[in-house]
């Protein structure tokens, strides 16, 4: 089986600047590595939330490509000594799907005793009626912003358990690292970052059409 | 990935709410709400036709007052245990009152108002029929009354089962149907799987009240006791049959 090429962020960057500069490297095109890649991620988040509710209207049922997930182990579990629960941080913010679909599933891990049940994601707007309701047995998380709160049904302690969480992933963590998104979202995050780019630099884009007469242009002899 | 049990007389209510999600084509963030509707299922389907009746044997006190376990929801059942291991009912007498039933000095606050009643016949059980020198005789037109060895109330306020102040056993039987326990997660008879789906569909707008109840008579119809066995129509044919004159 021939082997793939990897397409990374940087072959976007790339991509996207010979286009812009129509391959000829000019000084005046000041815009970094590192600015283009933040317009892809927003475009990359932007382009995600579409597909995703696009998705829905032709499927009936919402779901989340999974080109897009990536799946992480998180900072250790730190207890809160307050409140009692445990809490973790998110490589970055969940994007604004409903929880289940931002974050697909969460679980602990360890060599010894293989994967755990599923953490029993609470949406943010139950949380509080949670304490007034049954509460089905197993470890039930929340998140805000990119913290995770953990909390066990019976009170047992999470320390030292790796936790495993996967999410739809839009930011970049290394400009080398693969993309995690299907090919045909390419073509829509390029022509926005490049609209973004065009726009931004204010950079008029060389036509150069020999072919018209000189009495078809508005460009005056005089 | 882990494996799921196998399929049993129960089943565990999470593994029903994965099904309706999968059906659904839900994701985790649901589950837990799904989850909180298939429990209320339960609940309705339990206190319905599912609940099998849990049997205890409790203490009677010594104000002749008996605490009803704290998981009771309804009882089926109060009474003493015959030779034979069968329940004798005991006679619900809803004039027993519950004045003071929680207090342990319960039978001395019992003071009675009227004095000149008649004295009981202290013997039980008590037979309505005609009583005579050892012997018992059956008088036609009376009639049969129960045969008792006791009489109860139940006070549902104070969780306690009131006993007549001469009742004379130590114990009583209590047959009653309790709450759903969760035992790492509650278990639902199998009969009762797709009424619980059903339900959690029609909380969802994606079915009917009507489905879901029809759901429950197809499960009741399949449970154990209520299935129709050439051995309970025997049963049911020589218990009835009687020596009679016949066409």
């Amino acid at each position: 089986m021939a082997s793939l090429i990897a397409y990374t962020k940087k072959q976007l960057v790339q991509r996207l600047r010979q286009d812009i500069l129509n391959d000829f490297p000019s000084s005046e095109f000041n815009v970094t590595e590192n600015e283009t890649l933040l317009y892809i991620d927003q475009a990359l988040a932007f382009n995600i939330v579409g597909q995703v509710f696009q998705g829905a209207k032709v499927l009936g049922n919402i779901a989340m490509p999974e080109s897009y997930l990536t799946t992480y182990q998180t900072t250790a579990l730190v207890k809160d000594n307050t409140t009692g629960y445990w809490t973790t941080t998110l490589p970055q913010p969940p994007l604004s799907l409903p929880l289940g679909y931002s974050i697909s599933r969460g679980y602990f891990a360890q060599q010894l005793n293989g994967v755990s049940q599923e953490v029993i994601w609470i949406k943010a707007k139950r949380v509080s009626r949670r304490n007034v309701m049954p509460r089905q047995p197993g470890v039930h998380g929340w998140v805000e912003g990119s913290t995770v709160y953990l909390d066990a049904s019976n009170g047992t302690s999470l320390y030292g358990i790796p936790f495993y969480v996967t999410m739809a992933k839009s930011r970049t963590d290394t400009i080398d690292e693969t993309m995690n998104l299907p090919d045909d979202a390419i073509e829509l995050i390029f022509n926005n970052v490049k609209q973004k780019l065009i726009s931004r630099m204010q950079m008029p884009k060389d036509i150069i059409a020999d072919d018209i007469s000189q009495g078809a242009t508005n460009i005056t002899n005089k | 990935m882990s494996t799921l049990p196998d399929l049993g007389k129960y089943v565990p209510l999470r593994m029903i709410v994965a099904l309706a999600l999968d059906e659904l084509d839900k994701s985790e963030g649901s589950q837990d709400m799904c989850w909180q509707l298939g429990l209320r299922a339960l609940v309705k389907i339990n206190q319905q036709v599912a609940a099998e009746p849990l049997t205890v044997r409790i203490p009677v006190l010594s104000n002749k007052t008996a605490p009803m376990p704290a998981d009771c929801i309804t009882w089926t059942k109060i009474g003493v245990l015959n030779s034979k291991g069968e329940v004798n009912t005991l006679r619900i007498n809803n004039a027993l009152t519950t004045f003071r039933d929680n207090n342990p000095n319960r039978l001395t606050d019992l003071t009675a108002d009227i004095t000149e009643a008649a004295s009981n016949l202290t013997n039980a059980p008590f037979y309505l029929n005609y009583y005579y020198n050892d012997g018992y005789y059956n008088l036609f037109g009376t009639q049969t009354g129960l045969i008792q060895y006791g009489q109860c109330r139940v006070d549902e306020n104070t969780n306690l089962v009131i006993l007549n102040e001469d009742f004379r056993y130590d114990s009583i039987i209590f047959e009653y149907i309790s709450m759903p326990k969760v035992n790492n997660d509650y278990r639902v008879l199998l009969s009762f799987q797709e009424a619980i789906i059903a339900f959690i569909k029609w909380k969802l707008n994606k079915g009917t009240r009507q489905e879901f109840y029809a759901e429950v008579t197809e499960g009741r119809r399949t449970l154990n006791g209520k299935k129709v066995t050439l051995q309970a129509v025997n049963q049911v044919i020589r218990e009835s049959e009687g020596m009679k004159l016949r066409s």
